[in-house]
């Protein structure tokens, strides 16, 4: 009885438990690119956040996808004198039953940024390395973009804005 | 005075998506001012039921969940402080015999004794595959007869392959017995192993109340008894050290021995595995999946909010998004199509709360049949969705003023109006307007400048690859109109008007063949995708209750 009743725990863990700090070999490669269209923020900061999130129901223009873990991220970047970054290879790991479907691109003008999603909620971090703590100060940004991952949307040069 | 192409630039400016900009950070809540009632209607036809019902892993992708992988790098998993009573099952051989052991164990050997029991568990590297044969919805036609939506999902694999990189075990309360564990799990189907098959029971009710339908799901059904699995240590397995010493000889336990023997026991390891497996479906997991919905969905079902880029906003700035929120009011069946009622709302935080005249909007649900059977989706949006999107960006002066490229100046002097309410084969849609203008020249002796003019115009909403255009089919002649308080008197008795409405009506007049069929919007602002359901618009129609009904297929991949 006891054993049936460890077993399903187990069995209960496997399935819907999804906590986790360490990365193995079961990842996205996703190459580098660059990202351009970002005159207007010349001098300021750049993260980008590989993640598994779910597209607003309503697709309208200017939507934010709700993010439901950062599986890589932020990585952060100052925009140079072209309104350019570079973002260099990156391999965004699996986690739980989540899959990564989109990259989100904030610009901010404080040196880090913890990413919070529309209604106020934050999102689960697997990313724990590269997180930042999540307070207030470090949620404020001054532009942001849910762009679907795929090889092609991402290769090369991506017109943000 | 008046030119075609002010039309053209002022409608252009309106209804064209601005820049894709927005200020600072806003968290938002479901604050409705304003809600509009069946504001997005969904009718989810029986063709794009069938499309749906099948497409779910696809679906399930879009949303950034997978049904066929998982990886799980590290779980901790704490089991309450027991004693070996209390773990113990009440009464039975098992009981009486372990408790025998121990009393004989701790008689005859000192320094055996065992806190109350504490037990942790960690596991890496969790890696689930499976290959689906068979993934799709069933609807109870019984149950939808009574207007119930009764649902079954199935899922149907013969392809399933666990693996677990690490597991150990300790007793947190008792140190010295170290860790236990095995490296390298593998649970697998046996080639000739029947398909899993799981049935999960869904059902969606209505509730009374503004928080919306109920989802529960029903007792899962499995022939998990019937498959074969297979499964094997591929690395070693960690026991505690055991020695015994007598005298100066150190009596240690086999591990190569305690190895095999658990490794010959691997059929009743997977028996084990089965039997919790099929325990935890029939018994726990819908119990588990309705505590988390009932935690999650505490004030309804569905509620969303998001931004959107306010219409008309200027193209090289970044502008504060409008906020908008929908939530499910309720379900239904129009004739053979399943209809999600979603109430919603736009507001501007920038411009803070704005009234919305409910006259704007349509209060009834659109008519029966109106709904489209031959598309897999129709989508309705009431008036008054549009109207507000216009007033919350008339009221940010994205398009309340505009010069033409000849110097004139018009203003929109009142947020135009669209007015789709009435609409049948006799009489089109409509869009209000009203444009302060200030005459020059000789005619402006007549007038008191600035005047405003009042007119209609007849809409169409045609579909060209895949955009709703907006079009102006007319105008309407009868509707022109300047008010008497703008036009002098002779001599403080006679109005001008008698000169001044038919140079008006003449202008007008003389711009309708060029207005036929002028695009207004070349794109009129509609969701790409609903819930990660791509949309390929094939053509509208518009409701007499005042919707527009945007007929729509898709393609799951």
């Amino acid at each position: 009885m006891k054993l049936m009743s460890q077993m399903k725990k187990l069995f209960l863990l496997m399935i819907v438990l999804a906590s986790a700090n360490i990365f193995a070999g079961v990842n996205t490669d996703v190459a580098g690119f660059n990202v351009s269209g970002l005159d207007m923020f010349v001098g300021k900061h750049v993260s980008v956040y590989y993640v598994s999130a779910r597209p607003a129901t309503l697709q309208t223009p200017g939507q934010i996808a709700k993010v439901r873990k950062v599986l890589k991220g932020p990585l952060s970047f100052k925009i140079n004198s072209n309104g350019m970054i570079s973002v260099p290879d990156v391999s965004v790991p699996r986690d739980g039953w989540t899959n990564f479907n989109h990259v989100i691109f904030v610009v901010h003008a404080q040196a880090k940024h913890a990413l919070r999603n529309v209604d106020g909620t934050y999102p689960e971090i697997l990313d724990v390395e590269n997180a930042v703590p999540v307070k207030t100060e470090n949620a404020q940004y001054l532009y942001r973009k849910s762009v679907e991952y795929s090889p092609s949307t991402f290769a090369g040069t991506l017109k943000l804005f | 005075m008046f030119k075609k192409k002010t039309l053209v630039a002022a409608f252009v400016t309106l209804l064209s998506l601005g820049a894709l900009g927005q200020d600072a950070p806003q968290v938002l809540a479901y604050e409705p001012e304003s809600e509009i009632p069946h504001a997005i209607g969904v009718y989810i036809t029986a063709r794009g039921q069938e499309k749906i019902f099948n497409g779910i892993p696809s679906l399930m992708n879009s949303n950034g969940l997978s049904l066929s992988q998982a990886y799980f790098h590290k779980q901790h998993f704490e089991m309450e402080e027991k004693s070996l009573e209390q773990m113990l099952p009440p009464e039975g051989a098992l009981r009486d015999a372990a408790l025998k052991i121990r009393e004989t164990l701790q008689r005859f050997l000192m320094g055996l004794d065992f806190n109350d029991h504490k037990f942790a568990v960690d596991i890496e590297g969790i890696d689930v595959n499976i290959d689906w044969q068979d993934v799709h919805i069933e609807i109870d036609h019984l149950s939808k007869m009574a207007g119930k939506l009764q649902l079954k999902l199935v899922l149907e694999t013969s392809g399933l392959d666990l693996k677990v990189a690490k597991i150990r075990a300790q007793d947190l309360n008792n140190d010295f017995l170290g860790e236990v564990g095995v490296d390298g799990l593998s649970v697998y189907f046996d080639q000739e192993s029947k398909p899993l098959r799981i049935e999960v029971p869904i059902l969606l009710e209505n509730k009374p109340g503004h928080d919306g339908p109920a989802l529960s799901v029903g007792s899962l059904k499995s022939n998990i008894d019937e498959i074969a699995l297979g499964a094997s240590f591929d690395g070693g397995i960690i026991l505690p050290q055991i020695e015994i010493r007598i005298n100066n000889r150190v009596i240690t336990a086999n591990y190569s021995e305690l190895e095999n023997m658990l490794k010959e026991n691997e059929e009743k390891i997977v028996q084990a595995i089965k039997k919790s497996m099929n325990g935890w479906m029939t018994d726990d997991a819908a119990a588990t999946f309705n505590q988390i919905v009932s935690e999650r969905t505490a004030e309804g079902l569905f509620k969303e909010i998001n931004v959107m880029d306010p219409a008309g906003a200027p193209v090289d700035q970044l502008v504060a998004p409008f906020q908008w929120g929908i939530k499910l009011k309720k379900y239904n069946f129009v004739n053979d199509s399943i209809h999600l009622a979603l109430d919603g709302y736009f507001k501007d935080s920038v411009k803070g709360e704005t009234s919305f005249p409910s006259d704007l909007q349509a209060n009834n649900e659109p008519l029966e049949h109106r709904v489209s059977d031959n598309h897999d989706f129709v989508l309705s949006i009431n008036q008054g969705f549009i109207n507000r999107i216009v007033q919350l960006s008339y009221n940010r002066g994205y398009f309340n003023s505009f010069a033409t490229d000849d110097g004139e100046n018009y203003i929109i002097s009142k947020i135009p109006e669209f007015k789709l309410k009435g609409t049948d084969g006799a009489t089109p849609s409509r869009l209000e307007v009203e444009l302060e203008y200030t005459v020059t020249g000789i005619g402006a002796s007549l007038v008191n400048n600035p005047i405003k003019i009042n007119f209609d115009m007849f809409l169409d909403f045609p579909v060209e690859d895949g955009k709703i255009k907006i079009v102006a089919t007319d105008i309407d002649m009868e509707s022109v109109h300047v008010d008497k308080k703008y036009i002098k008197r002779f001599l403080g008795l006679m109005s001008w008007s008698g000169v001044v409405m038919p140079q008006v009506r003449k202008r007008f007049r003389a711009a309708q063949n060029d207005v036929k069929g002028m695009v207004l919007a070349d794109e009129f602002p509609i969701p790409e995708s609903m819930a990660g359901i791509p949309f390929n618009v094939i053509d509208t129609e518009v409701d007499p209750n005042g919707h527009l009904m945007i007929n729509i297929d898709t393609h799951i991949q």
